[in-house]
């Protein structure tokens, strides 16, 4: 089965096409990060006026670098939400008007599904099998008992993990996109530096993150105050501590509870090295599965991968088809 | 030959199927923010209903704006992935002169762009044409319009697609994958990023 598939909930452009739900023949992804690093931050109305611009080069190039055509393809399937919703609607157009001109049924994913199976691109997870989403939009704590089956058990209060780390960077000085940076200081950096972390023993799997950058501003301030030299390499790196910890304690709570055979850590911070050396060298037991770095980040790929096994549960969508700026799973 | 007529930038939805000269099928929506849920559907059971498919479609013509954002991305995101699909010829016309094509007079297209703010652009209309006076603009509504009468401003009327097709105020689109929705107005943050208010 050969699944065409669109991404734009945010601000990459995006379209792949995938086959039986495991393999990636082609991953189109256009990248407005170059843009957004003049700002600071996604400006959502520049992010959907650059998803118009990318939309039909990035279909075309699918294709293209799959080697098929439009009569190879089974369905299409489009990122409906979670997202920005100006953003989302390029996607979604594209997508109808691609179903509706070659008579294809068409197929809505939700984005954080896509995450969890972007760990399923050439590899079988096994079940019941406990999802760590995180990236800038989410932090979650996902157990699935077979494919499609997702049971939330725990998300952030505040912050999602993505987001404290972009936080944290521009605390000491990192500039926007502050994650992928901070991963690459901090490896030289050592964690002299007490941060809380938070939530730690609590008895629900809930997150937050917002205590931890404001200590992390607080720590920075005094050390200013006072004189005293500090190298930003040790706060990055005191600072990944702390957000590892917390990520493990919790993973490690979830996995007893639901018995789970095997972990993945999926979304765009499963790609910083600390959380991934912390969580594969804190879980012994069960298998841990982290996706290429390539798909980490947002792409069309994972949501062609997810609509394989929305579609092997019978759930295919039609032309009415609409954004959602809030989705769950 | 079959063409498909789409404007979705203002406060209206219009969706045309012409063959040759001749009106197949036409919608004309009010309603602001539901363009895109309701336009696809409509477009489906009309070329149903027509015993036509897209592939039947020979041009597109799509109207780019100026209007609301997200309103002209539709139709531009839906006539420029159809271009590309079935290697057809895409135009594009303002939607400010979609506006007026069912006038036979001179006028002024009229959009509310809030905060006493309008997009506006002046057509004559001469020897059963329209010949475009100013180009689309962003104006204060209460200087632009002191001197203008009334009734040559024209805040609503059904696009004429035959008018549209027939005129020399569209154009054709030779780089389908770079074509972007005419915004007239720069993004808030790109605004203060180049220091202007
Ligand atoms: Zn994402």
């Amino acid at each position: 089965m050969y699944i065409l598939s669109f991404e734009s909930s945010c601000d990459e452009t995006s379209v792949a096409v995938t086959k039986d739900g495991k393999y990636v023949l082609s991953n189109e992804v256009l990248s407005q990060i170059d843009i957004f690093k003049e700002y600071g931050g996604v400006v959502p109305e520049i992010s959907s006026r650059e998803h118009v611009k990318g939309i039909t080069y990035a279909y075309l190039s699918a294709l293209k670098n799959a080697n098929l055509t439009m009569d190879d393809i089974d369905y299409v399937a489009v990122t409906e939400g979670p997202g920005l919703i100006g953003s989302l609607l390029t996607g979604i157009n594209a997508s109808k008007i691609v179903a509706l001109n070659y008579n294809k049924p068409l197929v809505g994913v939700n984005h954080l599904s896509g995450h969890i199976y972007a760990a399923c691109i050439e590899h079988d997870i096994e079940f019941p099998c406990l999802a760590l989403v995180i990236s800038g939009g989410h932090t979650e704590l996902v157990v699935m008992k077979d494919h499609y089956d997702f049971n939330k058990i725990g998300s952030t209060k505040d912050d999602a993990v993505g987001e404290v780390f972009d936080k944290v960077a521009r605390i000491i000085g990192i500039p926007y996109p502050g994650g992928p940076l901070l991963d690459k200081i901090g490896r030289d950096g050592k964690a002299i530096y007490h941060l809380p972390r938070p939530v730690l023993n609590s008895k629900d799997y809930s997150f937050s993150f917002s205590g931890l950058k404001s200590a992390t501003l607080n720590l920075v301030e005094s050390l200013e105050k006072d004189g005293i030299k500090y190298e930003i390499k040790d706060i990055a790196r005191s600072f990944e501590e702390a957000v590892s910890e917390v990520l493990l304690k919790k993973t490690k709570k979830a996995i007893e509870e639901y018995n789970i055979k095997e972990v993945v850590v999926v979304g765009g911070s499963a790609a910083n090295s600390v959380i991934r050396e912390t969580l594969v060298s804190g879980i012994k037991d069960v298998k841990v599965t982290f996706p290429h770095l390539k798909y980490c980040g947002d792409n069309a790929a994972m949501i062609g991968i997810s609509a394989y096994y929305k579609i092997k549960k019978g759930e295919i969508d039609d032309i009415t088809l609409s954004p959602k700026s809030r989705l769950d799973l | 030959m079959y063409r498909l007529v789409l404007d979705t930038a203002l406060d209206y939805s219009y969706l045309g199927i012409l063959e040759d000269d001749n009106i197949l099928y036409e919608s004309y929506e009010l309603g602001k923010n539901n363009h895109s849920e309701t336009l696809m559907p409509k477009l489906e059971s009309a070329l149903k209903d027509n015993n036509i498919t897209l592939k039947d479609i020979k041009e597109v013509y799509v109207g780019i704006g100026p209007g609301s954002y997200t309103g002209v991305r539709i139709a531009v995101v839906i006539g420029k992935m159809l271009a590309v699909m079935n290697n057809i010829t895409l135009y594009t016309f303002s939607s400010l002169f979609s506006l007026v094509s069912n006038k036979t007079f001179e006028c002024y297209a009229f959009v509310d762009s809030r905060r006493g703010n309008c997009y506006t652009a002046h057509f004559d209309y001469k020897d059963s044409k329209f010949i475009r006076l100013t180009e689309d603009s962003v104006e204060v509504i209460k200087d632009y319009f002191k001197d203008t009468d009334e009734n040559i401003i024209i805040k609503e009327s059904k696009p004429n697609p035959l008018v549209i097709i027939n005129s020399d105020l569209i154009e054709r689109v030779e780089d389908v994958n770079s074509l972007s929705p005419n915004y007239l107005q720069l993004v808030e943050a790109e605004r203060i990023k180049m220091g202007l208010k």
